[in-house]
């Protein structure tokens, strides 16, 4: 019977200085946790927001709302664009939940690129996982995350690497914002290195113009309920820009023309002056230039409404 | 709530702080035992707690009724099946049903469904089979129902075993709720080391064979090379086996510490030489469940021996279902119960021990058996699952994994303890008779240091879903 005593706190005592020990040797990749908590918090935060810009990974690397709270200083700046982000039904939803009932003007910013409007993105993958993901594990990532960073797991790769003296290599930075940015930077850039998977998806899936049609109706809604509604092409290279046309079917001047008609406000994004890290995401550089011009075409606008 | 989650770390050190005073005072205690299951169940939807209070009830006053009133205790019981089988029906199959009756007859039943009744609650056929065999038990007047009806749904709902078994039965159950018995330091420590396997099986094995056995059966364009295949299916073997016997051993821990007993679910089923063996060590508390309520009273293996195949295939074929609204998981059972009829035609298992070849042999074919079994009940698709087999059958392709040094790791250290539990050189490590008392400790602190550092990426159980 004594031999029972207190084993189990003498288990656990080891057991604490053994983590202890790995915790400190073992290689950590803090890019982990950090983004748990992004993600896990942009979709399950109750704050409320005036101004909300939606899309795709384009568009959540490379819109900075701390450019645009800085020159529209009225306006608190929310990104909820996702990773294969959709423009549609779902979306359009979750904005309404996040958008702040009191207070004018409200303003909704869409990074319209093809990924966004064909039927790849329609699932809204991403959302959908952050949103149905248990609640304990949301809380755990939201307050715990930087914790338990400490006892992030570790594979069998990392130990032999480990054994091996050969130190994780990282060359792609990602600093994650609460308002939903992601602030970016890769070394060494290769502006042709996502090209052949947008040529991939392209190939299966092109512009839906279904959808295209559907965000219309939607931009008139909110149109109707004093919502303004601004909408822009994010910027790749050039040869993205040209596939993106060609192979995704993506005809700029059409969507242009049936957003402004619908009672949208198209702003024109000048793909050659912005500089991408892998041929269609801004490094923090550029996303800071292009949030400062979005932003101060927003303000001329306002301040241009009779 | 999860068991390998930290919220729930909060739940059972909180649940086991109070539980310590509770447990002197029995009516506390059983109300006590109650809320706090129900919290543990609400915590993933609330909604459907009162699945298990409409069940529970149903059984709860079928079973007083039946001794109160024997003259209805025939009515009383088929009331009781018809409204756990219903609510089972509605909850978990009425997606399944109308799927095939459209599919039939060309209506469009399936999307006049309700969303909500389209959600399957976790746990739901294994606290309704606890249910039922409750007032069948009473009704074969095996034990007298229990009026008071703490106790009743503090058995019923007790959080350990709530959402995926093992489940137990009332007779065994009900007489420990009541007991005064306090846990032994012998108890807490077995305790802590079924937590601590289940724990590392769960999180560290399961966890980590997951992301191979979900890129392989979730891809849009199937490989067509047969040892890839095989390797897969070895993956989900062990996958699924790991996370619900991980699983079991938290559940019968947690029972220990809070001095209960729990009967063991599985017994290493991967080094049996008969299916019927198999069957006797995976799922220990189902396959008895079905044993006792489904297989027997459709009379077992008394009449011919052509009526007991009859109801063999009956069986598994219901335990297939039990298992999940797809015809993947009915044919898994008919694949099951197939073997098992050869397995009764040729004699196999009176044959197997002879010697050790054969032996070997029968374990091949056993292994090979079982893992055609779970193509079906993993793939998404009856016609996947053919185009695996073919493709695993048809040897062709390299002798590529595709896994890299991060699977196959995990799938060896589980292979490797399989093996020793085969050869029985398992007995020989024996922590208290040859390496000592303190090695054991060191042991299952390692054990804890692997969950921490090399557990997979988390999800949910397997059996929830069941």
């Amino acid at each position: 019977m004594e031999k029972f005593k207190h084993n189990i706190w003498i288990t656990l005592l080891l057991a604490i200085i053994l983590i202890g020990i790995f915790g400190y040797i073992l290689p950590k990749n803090p890019d982990k946790y950090l983004k748990d908590r992004f993600w896990s918090f942009k979709v399950h935060n109750s704050r409320k927001y005036n101004f909300i810009i939606l899309g795709d990974s384009r568009t959540y690397r490379g819109i900075s709302p701390y450019e645009i709270e800085n020159i529209l200083p009225e306006f608190s700046v929310f990104n909820f664009a996702f990773s294969n982000g959709g423009l549609n039904p779902m979306i359009y939803k979750a904005t309404d939940a996040k958008l702040n009932e009191m207070g004018e003007p409200k303003i909704i910013l869409l990074g319209v690129s093809a990924l966004t409007i064909n039927d790849l993105s329609l699932p809204n993958e991403q959302y959908i996982q952050e949103l149905t993901r248990a609640k304990e594990e949301i809380f755990e990532r939201i307050y715990f995350g930087e914790y338990l960073n400490y006892f992030s797991p570790v594979t069998p790769i990392m130990i032999k690497d480990l054994i091996k003296g050969e130190k994780m290599k990282s060359n792609y930075i990602s600093i994650y914002h609460d308002n939903g940015w992601v602030e970016s930077e890769k070394f060494p850039q290769d502006t042709m290195e996502a090209m052949p998977y947008y040529e991939k998806d392209f190939t299966i899936h092109s512009t839906n113009y279904q959808l295209v049609n559907q965000l219309c109706e939607q931009i008139r809604t909110w149109e109707s309920k004093g919502i303004k509604v601004f909408a822009f092409r994010p910027p790749a290279s050039i040869p993205l820009v040209a596939l993106e046309d060609s192979t995704g079917n993506y005809n700029e001047h059409l969507i242009k023309q049936k957003i402004e008609l619908s009672g949208g406000h198209w702003i024109d994004i000048d793909p050659t002056s912005y500089n991408t890290y892998d041929g269609s995401h801004l490094s923090k550089g550029e996303a800071r230039k292009l949030s400062k011009y979005i932003a101060n075409e927003v303000k001329i606008f306002l301040n241009n409404k009779p | 709530m999860q068991f390998d989650s930290i919220i729930f770390l909060f739940f059972a050190t909180l649940f086991f702080c109070i539980w310590r005073f509770a447990k002197s005072n029995i009516s506390f205690k059983l109300i006590f035992l109650t809320v706090a299951s129900f919290l543990f169940y609400g915590w993933w939807d609330w909604r459907f707690i009162f699945l298990i209070l409409f069940s529970g009830f149903i059984d709860y006053f079928a079973a007083i009724g039946i001794i109160s009133y024997p003259k209805s205790k025939k009515l009383l019981l088929i009331f009781s099946l018809l409204a756990n089988i219903g609510t089972l029906s509605i909850f978990k199959y009425s997606g399944f049903i109308s799927e095939n009756i459209d599919l039939l007859l060309g209506t469009s039943l399936n999307s006049q469904i309700n969303n909500f009744l389209l959600i399957t609650p976790i746990g739901i056929s294994f606290y309704t089979f606890q249910s039922m065999s409750y007032t069948i038990d009473v009704y074969k007047g095996k034990f007298k129902p229990t009026k008071n009806v703490f106790q009743f749904f503090a058995y019923l709902s007790m959080f350990p075993q709530l959402v995926a078994g093992p489940i137990v039965r009332a007779k065994d159950m009900l007489p420990q709720l009541i007991g005064q018995r306090q846990p032994l330091k012998e108890d807490r420590w077995e305790g802590f080391r079924l937590i601590v396997k289940g724990c590392f099986k769960k999180m560290v094995i399961a966890d980590n064979l997951a992301p191979i056995v979900a890129t392989a059966f979730n891809s849009s364009i199937a490989s067509e090379n047969s040892f890839f295949w095989w390797g897969a299916v070895i993956a989900f073997a062990f996958q699924i086996y790991c996370d619900f016997s991980g699983y079991s051993d938290i559940a019968c821990g947690l029972a220990r510490w809070m001095g209960y007993s729990f009967p063991d679910n599985f017994n290493h089923p991967y080094t049996s030489t008969s299916l019927k063996d198999f069957w006797g060590r995976w799922h220990i508390s189902l396959s008895t469940w079905f044993r006792d309520y489904v297989y027997i009273p459709l009379g077992g293996n008394k009449k011919s021996n052509y009526q007991s195949h009859i109801n063999m295939w009956i069986t598994m074929l219901i335990s297939g279902l039990w298992h999940g609204a797809a015809w993947t998981y009915i044919i898994w059972g008919g694949v099951h119960a197939l073997f098992l009829s050869i397995e009764r035609i040729v004699g196999w298992p009176a044959q197997k021990q002879t010697n050790q070849f054969i032996r070997f042999t029968a374990w091949v074919f056993v292994i090979l058996e079982i893992l055609v079994a779970w193509v079906f009940f993993r793939a998404s698709s009856v016609q996947q699952a053919f185009d695996i087999l073919k493709t695993m059958f048809s040897f062709k392709g390299n002798m590529t994994l595709g896994w890299g040094l991060n699977g196959s790791v995990f799938l060896l250290i589980i292979i490797i303890r399989e093996i020793m539990v085969y050869i029985g050189i398992d007995k020989k490590f024996k922590f208290r008779h040859s390496i000592g008392f303190f090695a054991e400790m060191l042991f299952y602190a390692v054990l804890i240091t692997l969950i921490i550092f090399f557990r997979g990426s988390g999800s949910e159980f397997i059996y929830f879903q069941f």
